[in-house]
């Protein structure tokens, strides 16, 4: 079908498009452009109120379609008038060509706002002088001049008789139903037919002599000679990058496929995590059930040596006891998705502490919390993290120093920064890494307990928090745990 | 009966390890002399006296365990090889819970390591290493 609209101006293209998708405008504004109807000149104020009324009534509603309708319009107007840009002085127009003249950009720019949208050329044929641009979406641009088709400039280089809009049936057409036909034909230049001939030798070789009468027509020939290694270009570069388009598909694709079987994989192992941890308990408790009978019951029958292996009997099924439990927290929270709730962290850090009062009173610490923000997280995993931090800060204790520890918060631009200062053992500047890492100690079991599994939980709840979480330290002053928190 | 080692060292974090190795080591009765190290860095320190003051006194055989806090084994290799520049007394075994093929190959690159044992050590094992490196 085709649909053609004939309008005067701009103005009249932004009414018409108004008035065309009932859908967005009431019986109110109807009438309020109704009084446009006349297709003559209009006054600018009158028209700038009406227009901004009909967007006020209608807040909220989509208007991409109705923009670009606009837009279409306008494109008309300037192709069929050849100069609609000068009747409204306080707006400009602008077609950007895309660098390998596949799709453009076209709008208007005004004092208050923007027309404009996107399209694509879908066909070109030069000698049919026929062109037909679609997939019209709208999008947002930078201000450029110019009305160019597939590598030529319309206004110099065409004499276009013709332009209209198709679309299909539907009262509301979408976006994606428009077809813009630009029908054309190139501007009549003498000496046509030995251009055609000469192009390629001329751009191969530009000595080659070709007589032309005067100077103009020298000029236009460069020009469309030009132009046209440059729609060659344009048709190299097209190819190219429908290449580097399917290539690049390709690979999303095999990415695609190999990250499915990656999380696959991951889901498995973390299961497989999950259930074996559980599976060794059992056992490993009852090894440590027997080992307390058997030293309840035959103490005093064993001689020292085989008290000593009991021992490390028994130590390391605690440890392994311990090592199992940490896996398994460690799987669980890797696991768990958080859930966000509000949550006071002066406070929560006061409840870790009363918790905990008894391993505070031994080691003799000086714990200070300073002012803690509210903020939304996981209330669970914050606890395990904040008593995490906080426990190692008793427990790396600087034999020769009473210990100090200072909760501390900071308000950043997007988020709190919280720190744990102590004044422990320090940790060496290597190594400042690497303990997030799972199982990983820098010490000896015997001087400070435990399996390694701490902060590799910490971290993973920071960055389940969509947080960081570092250190800095000096060996022998101190360590300060950071991490921060989103807002 | 077949001769003994002079010296051995053993060098693992865990005590009972250590301990375990020692009592294979009073059974079999394979070495006049055993030293048990749970820090690397503690043995980094011996071998450097040791080195300075009565070269001949260094061990035939160092067990070197892989994973161990602050230095670990392979740690221990790089500043071992300062210490003795090119004087190699010493055969170095590295012992490892890990069936891990890379520590495996990255054991192999060391010119000084001669053998990756998987632990625990028995007393065969012991008796075998006797027969390779005492003829």
């Amino acid at each position: 079908m085709k649909d053609i609209q004939i309008s005067g101006s701009f103005i009249n293209g932004i009414l018409n498009a108004f008035k065309s998708i009932h859908a967005l405008t009431g019986e109110q504004e109807h009438e309020l452009l109704n009084k446009f109807d006349d297709g003559g000149w209009y006054d600018y104020n009158l028209f700038n109120n009406t227009v901004q009324k009909v967007l006020e009534n209608n807040k909220g509603q989509d208007f991409s379609a109705l923009l670009v309708r606009a837009g279409m319009i306008y494109i008309y107007n300037i192709f069929h008038y050849g100069g609609a840009q000068h009747i409204m002085s306080s707006y400009e127009a602008f077609i950007n060509l895309q660098a390998d003249s596949s799709a453009y950009e076209f709008g208007v720019k005004g004092p208050s706002r923007e027309v404009s949208g996107w399209v694509e050329l879908k066909e070109f044929d030069k000698k049919q002088g026929r062109a037909i641009v679609r997939n019209v979406v709208p999008f947002p641009s930078d201000f450029a001049q110019g009305v160019y088709l597939g590598g030529m400039n319309l206004n110099n280089d065409l004499d276009y008789y013709e332009v209209f809009v198709e679309h299909n049936e539907s009262q509301y057409p979408n976006l994606n139903d428009f077809d813009i036909v630009i029908l054309f034909k190139e501007k009549n230049i003498e000496g046509n037919n030995i251009i055609d001939e000469n192009v390629n030798g001329i751009i191969k070789n530009k000595s080659t002599k070709v007589e032309l009468n005067n100077i103009d027509k020298e000029t236009l020939f460069w020009k469309y000679a030009q132009l046209k290694s440059q729609l060659n270009q344009n048709q190299i570069y097209q190819q190219q990058l429908d290449d580097i388009l399917s290539r690049k598909t390709n690979e999303l694709f095999k990415q695609g496929q190999s990250l499915k079987s990656y999380i696959e994989t991951n889901v498995e192992l973390e299961n497989f995590l999950f259930l074996s941890s559980h599976d060794l308990r059992t056992p490993i408790q009852n090894i440590i059930n027997f080992i307390h009978l058997l030293n309840e019951e035959s103490f005093d029958k064993f001689n020292p040596q085989e008290i000593k292996y009991l021992e490390y009997i028994n130590n390391n099924s605690q440890r392994l006891e311990d090592t199992i439990n940490g896996l398994l927290n460690y799987s669980i929270i890797k696991n768990k998705n958080i859930v966000l709730s509000s949550i006071n962290t002066y406070d929560l850090f006061n409840e870790i502490i009363q918790e905990n009062k008894d391993i505070i009173i031994s080691s003799n610490a000086n714990i200070q919390i300073k002012k803690l923000p509210n903020i939304k997280g996981d209330v669970n995993q914050l606890k395990t993290l904040f008593e995490n931090l906080l426990l190692n800060a008793l427990k790396f204790v600087n034999k020769e120093v009473e210990p100090v520890i200072l909760i501390d918060s900071e308000e950043q631009e997007n988020h709190f920064l919280f720190k744990i200062v102590d004044n422990g053992i320090g940790i060496d500047n290597n190594s400042k890494e690497i303990i997030f890492g799972i199982f990983k100690r820098l010490n000896l079991r015997e001087e400070y307990e435990g399996i390694g599994i701490g902060l590799s939980i910490c971290k993973n709840i920071v960055e389940k928090h969509k947080g960081t979480i570092w250190v800095e330290s000096d060996i022998g002053i101190g360590s300060t745990f950071y991490f921060t928190l989103p807002k | 009966m077949s001769k003994v080692f002079k010296h051995l060292i053993f060098i693992d974090d865990d005590p009972a390890v250590n301990f375990f190795h020692k009592v294979l080591l009073d059974k079999s009765k394979i070495s006049e002399k055993c030293t048990f190290f749970q820090k690397a860095e503690d043995a980094l320190s011996y071998f450097k006296d040791l080195y300075e003051e009565d070269r001949e006194k260094l061990p035939e055989i160092i067990f070197l365990d892989i994973n161990m806090p602050k230095i670990d084994g392979w740690m221990f290799l790089d500043k071992y090889k300062e210490i003795i520049n090119g004087y190699e007394p010493s055969n170095i075994i590295m012992l490892s819970t890990s069936t891990n093929p890379i520590d495996i190959e990255k054991a192999n690159s060391y010119k000084l390591v001669k053998s990756f044992i998987h632990k625990p050590v028995s007393v065969d094992l012991f008796q075998n290493l006797q027969n390779t490196y005492i003829s």
